[in-house]
């Protein structure tokens, strides 16, 4: 498990939010590209192995929005040539292209997200937002495999009579209906054994606590506030107008001044954060290992 | 004060006229370890039900149940679910949540238990019950043996100080069932929990408890210490199936003494009423039946059958070699996990293994169309005889298979009306060897015909199946129940990594084993049944 990983899941969220945050809500190359390209480098390390197939796709992405942009959406004072009378600007295509990056860089870190967060570590975060829910979502998490395993029984125990005979559509399917009324039967049998063992548990009594698997830790603390306040001093930044740019009708790119430079290095920091935390704890474990 | 006294119960059933409970008195001192026995239906699970408030079942009730001096009605509901644990007889049917450790909070998260004062509790109870390795695992990936650890694990968190238990090892192999029951015993010895269990199998729980509760017919008709209620049982009684294979042999023998109530007493016990301590395997001399005349053609024969889940997997079956001759019990014995059910499955044509051949009558299993091989009659009942089920009625059941309940072998002409689901094991057991019967087999594939049922309900089965071979049907039967199979087959095989490693007659069979054997073969080898082992021991004595 990477040092990551290891986190408490909320804390997690919410450093993959802070991430997300200024790379979508800001249509600007340079979060991102660093989203993007950041998010690439996460993605090959918790693969594992180089991702190739993966990164055609994201590039792919990238390119068809380009493409596409330009071809319907003709604002933009640049035009680069006419398609059908129609201009297609230099705004346009750009714009395409970084709109694909946003799109692709995302799905990238939507993708690290969820490798790192298996059901338990997702169910810790919404049992916060809900336990209700959450119960219900255990719940149901168990009785999608049962209710598989049950219906695989009960046709083994019908083939092993020769009871279903699978030589034409029909018959396979009468055998599916066949089953399928000794699923529901055993699903009520079974609904309300459930229900007794609930109850005889102490089910329905009022107010739930709820065992958390992974408490919160200090790092957990810090993690969270350290990326809050990065986002929040990069999300101001783009408030003041010391960073992002405007793209209709004429692209303005930023005055990169001190704040703005600032504010874009902060977010380089913060998108490294992940893929750097996984690189240390690496070359940690090795030099442990190569002490021994 | 006892923690519960159970006065004058009556019960009977919403719209049903007789009463399943009659005047039943009982009661129950801190730290005491009672198992409730009787025959399946005398009300043993309507009782324990009555004592779990929850659980208790529509209809009305007289008499009066106090726990802890104080009226059970009258328990707040948080008392009432904390204070009371219950254990149900089916390890999958009580699971909630779909992570061990969630189960095990479960309880507490209900109650409102302080987090930091659950961490401790859960922690406790995993450590005990041994649960740390499978603590972060779904509960299906669990054994049925680890999954009943698990829900007493769940229950016990919840720090009750009545454990009821309905049952808790009649769906167990016979190693997790005493894997169990030692874990319910250390949890009475170490911890002083009052602990009130259901039980057929007294074989492996007898000697643990200090109380035997004797249930006939919705009354309780004995308790007190297991010697004395032992030795009060009257002969021929019904209950005297579910004893220890020990204390049976002792009650033949004229009850002299101390009443052995396992193995090791049962040995202390012959080797003091033997004039002479003759040397066990000199005893008996077992005589081999050679077979002269040329073999019939096998039923069923397996030659050099291999098989495996996936390519990467090992073999389950390796190299499989073995005849199953017409019209004979063959009983397949052997540990969880050493392929007894993949055999069957083999077998009835559900499975193909990768190599080796399979023969019916002598036909080869590819020779028979798609199909058709169940024609030609082989038929398999599964272990959860409940998949077998898709109908609201035993009625339609049969109708539904083409059948006349006067057609049967046995009579269930009383249960025609009933929701199979209802059914009592043994019960359910019947209407679905009816069904598997419909199907008119030769050979009739059965999977642990004896899970969960009862000493009276195993005997029945038995004579069924008797039965069954006088007309000529050829039976392989796999069972982790070795007393029924030295009773009932007429050879037995132990399947170890996917190979018969022994086949024999069952004489010779549980003589030979001294650890994969029968409790009768323990303490008078070459004996099968009790009846023999009384005989032979009388014998030796010179009576």
């Amino acid at each position: 498990m990477g040092p990551v990983q290891s986190r408490h899941p909320g804390a997690v969220c919410v450093y993959f939010l802070c991430v997300l945050l200024p790379v979508i809500f800001g249509i600007d190359p340079l979060t991102a590209g660093t989203g993007l390209l950041s998010g690439a480098l996460l993605l090959w390390l918790l693969a594992g192995h180089f991702p190739g197939k993966e990164y055609l796709g994201y590039l792919g992405i990238v390119l068809f929005s380009g493409v596409i942009n330009p071809m319907f959406n003709h604002n933009g004072e640049t035009p680069l040539f006419f398609l059908n009378s129609n201009p297609v600007t230099r705004e346009a295509l750009l714009y395409g292209w970084v709109m694909g990056m946003l799109i692709a860089a995302a799905l990238i870190w939507s993708r690290c997200f969820l490798l790192m967060m298996d059901t338990d570590r997702l169910l810790t975060v919404m049992s916060r937002l809900s336990p209700k829910v959450s119960l219900i979502l255990s719940m149901a998490l168990r009785y999608v495999p049962l209710l598989r395993r049950q219906a695989r029984m009960a046709r083994e125990a019908q083939a092993g009579l020769g009871l279903i005979r699978e030589e034409n559509g029909l018959d396979r399917m009468k055998g599916a209906v066949r089953i399928f009324d000794g699923m529901v039967t055993w699903g009520l049998e079974n609904g309300i054994t459930l229900a007794d063992s609930m109850t005889a548990r102490g089910y329905g009594m009022g107010k739930r606590t709820r065992y958390v698997l992974y408490p919160w830790e200090g790092q957990d603390t810090l993690l969270t506030a350290g990326s809050l306040g990065m986002m929040l001093i990069i999300l101001g930044a783009k408030w003041m107008g010391w960073i992002g740019y405007s793209w209709y009708p004429r692209l303005v790119t930023p005055a990169f001044r001190l704040p703005g430079i600032a504010a874009y290095l902060l977010f380089v920091a913060l998108c490294l954060a992940a893929p750097a935390l996984e690189l240390w704890d690496r070359a940690r474990w090795k030099r442990l290992i190569s002490q021994v | 004060m006892p923690i519960l006294d159970v006065q004058n119960l009556s019960f009977t059933y919403a719209g049903v006229a007789r009463p399943t409970l009659r005047e039943v008195s009982l009661c129950l001192q801190p730290g005491d370890f009672a198992i409730l026995t009787g025959e399946t239906g005398c009300g043993k699970t309507t009782l324990l039900r009555l004592l779990k408030r929850e659980l208790a079942p529509q209809g009305t009730q007289e008499g009066a149940i106090l726990f802890q001096g104080q009226s059970l009605a009258t328990l707040s509901s948080r008392e009432s679910a904390a204070r009371i644990g219950f254990v149900f007889q089916r390890p999958e049917e009580q699971i909630v949540t779909d992570r061990v450790w969630h189960e095990l909070a479960f309880g507490l998260e209900n109650l409102g238990i302080p987090e930091k004062e659950m961490r401790r509790r859960v922690a406790e109870v995993a450590q005990f019950f041994g649960l740390e390795d499978s603590f972060d695992r779904h509960p299906d990936q669990l054994s049925g043996g680890k999954k009943q650890l698990m829900n007493l694990a769940a229950v016990t968190a919840m720090e009750p100080e009545l454990l009821i238990l309905d049952e808790p090892t009649a769906r167990l192999d016979p190693i997790a069932a005493r894997n169990f029951l030692s874990a319910v015993e250390r949890l009475n010895r170490e911890t002083g929990m009052t602990i009130l269990m259901a039980e057929h199998r007294l074989e492996d729980s007898l000697s643990r408890a200090n109380q035997l509760i004797l249930m006939d017919k919705g009354r309780i008709t004995a308790a007190g210490e297991p010697r004395q209620v032992c030795a009060a049982i009257p002969q021929g009684s019904a209950l005297e199936g579910a004893l220890p294979a020990a204390t049976r042999i002792w009650r033949g023998l004229g009850a002299a003494g101390e009443c052995p109530l396992n193995t090791g007493e049962g040995r202390a016990w012959i080797s003091k009423w033997l004039p002479k301590h003759g040397e066990a395997s000199e005893r008996q001399k077992l005589e081999e039946q050679k077979n002269a005349k040329a073999p019939p053609v096998p039923a069923l024969s397996f030659h050099q059958v291999s098989f495996r889940f996936s390519r990467e997997g090992q073999d389950v079956l390796r190299s499989l070699e073995f005849d199953l001759l017409p019209g004979e019990i063959f009983g397949i014995l052997g540990g969880n996990g050493s392929g007894k059910s993949t055999l069957l499955r083999a077998a009835a044509g559900l499975i193909k293994p990768y190599s080796g051949r399979i023969r019916f009558f002598g036909k080869e299993q590819k020779e028979y169309r798609h199909g058709t091989l169940r024609h030609e009659g082989v038929a398999m009942m599964p272990q959860d005889v409940q998949t077998l089920f898709l109908r609201p009625s035993v009625r339609e059941e049969l109708k539904d298979s083409g059948l006349r309940a006067e057609e049967l072998p046995f009579d269930i002409h009383h249960l025609l009306d009933q929701h199979p689901y209802d059914l009592s094991g043994g019960e359910q057991q019947l209407v679905g060897l009816a069904k598997v019967l419909a199907v008119k087999p030769r050979l009739l594939l059965l999977d642990e015909p004896t899970g969960g049922l009862d000493a009276s309900w195993r005997g029945k089965i038995q004579e069924v199946l008797r039965g069954l071979r006088q007309e000529g049907m050829t039976i392989l039967m796999v069972t982790h129940d070795a007393e029924f199979a030295a009773e009932t087959a007429d050879r037995c095989g132990l399947l170890f990594r996917g190979r018969l490693e022994a086949v024999d007659e069952p004489h010779a069979f549980f003589a030979r084993g001294s650890y994969y054997t029968t409790p009768v073969s323990r303490l008078a080898p070459g004996c099968v049944t009790v009846a023999e082992a009384v005989q032979t021991l009388k014998r030796e004595a010179g009576q």
